[in-house]
């Protein structure tokens, strides 16, 4: 079957959309009152989203939403500080996740567990770089962890999504 | 279907993997500082400004008494930040600490204060350097 071609118009209105989920995700997450006593320890509910692009439209469009609320989020929540670092973890996790979809070919669930961990991985590296002090990358054990369970219900969550989204909407350009 | 077969594989065995070192990671945080500390000590940029005994309760504005962005208090033997004039607060919600190697971090004030144990050493000096 032979799938009309998405026009620009369209694919701006759905990646804005996207965008806007991401967003929402965002704040929605800073209103669960948890704390682990441990900072940077999050659900990372926009990963989400970008994990939805990934697999349904492309590398692209998920880079640019996920850049995109990165600065956004930055703008309306954060300082430039926070952006520095949500955009070490955001860039860093989406390469991993690219390079272990596109090249090692994986599924689903170990490319969220992967972007999990890795956007600790680049925050932590951007704060000890910070204030200086490699001791502080001893957070990495307990963030490992942190990032394997969040990756993993992000995961499992956006496994169910793809099921369940429609093919037509849905695609590659 | 002998390619899906490879690839279910592959997700599998990169999970075990990551799985293990996760709790691997999360063991060593929790029990890994089994050694308590005794001393505190506080840098800002990167250069040691004060160590403070876990002995003695008191209350230490930092990074100076003028211009306090910062306020550490020891009781009890852990340390904890109290006050924080950045919006984040994720200092102030750390949990006090008192193992040697243990931090706290205030990322905007570039305050790391760090427990010492009874060598003066951290044990992750050794790892990190």
């Amino acid at each position: 079957m032979k799938r009309k071609k998405r026009s620009a118009g369209q694919t701006c209105a759905l990646l804005g959309m996207l965008l806007a989920l991401a967003l929402l995700c965002n704040y929605v997450e800073t209103l669960i009152p948890i704390s682990f006593g441990i900072p940077g320890i999050k659900l990372g509910l926009a990963n989400l989203v970008v994990l939805l692009a990934l697999y349904r439209l492309g590398a692209g469009e998920a880079l640019m939403i996920s850049a995109a609320r990165i600065f956004l989020a930055g703008f309306l929540f954060g300082n430039l500080a926070s952006i520095l670092y949500s955009l070490a973890g955001g860039l860093l996790s989406f390469l991993v996740m690219f390079f272990l979809k596109k090249i090692l070919n994986m599924g689903l669930l170990p490319v969220s567990v992967a972007g999990g961990i890795f956007h600790n991985l680049g925050q932590l590296l951007v704060a000890a770089l910070v204030v200086e002090n490699l001791n502080l990358l001893y957070y990495m054990s307990i963030l490992f962890f942190a990032g394997t369970v969040t990756g993993g219900l992000i995961g499992l969550v956006a496994g169910e999504l793809l099921k369940r989204l429609p093919n037509n909407e849905w695609r590659k350009t | 279907m002998e390619k899906q077969c490879k690839r279910k594989k592959r997700d599998w065995v990169f999970l075990s993997i990551v799985l293990v070192l996760a709790v691997a990671g999360m063991l060593w945080f929790l029990f890994g500082y089994s050694s308590p500390g005794t001393m505190a000590e506080v840098s800002v940029d990167g250069e040691t400004v004060g160590t403070y005994p876990l002995a003695e309760a008191r209350e230490i504005p930092l990074p100076t008494k003028q211009q306090a962005t910062n306020r550490l208090v020891i009781a009890e033997g852990k340390a904890s930040m109290v006050w924080a004039d950045c919006p984040d607060q994720i200092c102030v919600e750390h949990r006090a600490i008192s193992h040697g190697g243990e931090e706290i971090v205030c990322l905007p004030n570039r305050i790391v204060v760090r427990i010492l144990n009874a060598a003066g050493k951290q044990k992750l000096d050794a790892m990190t350097r």
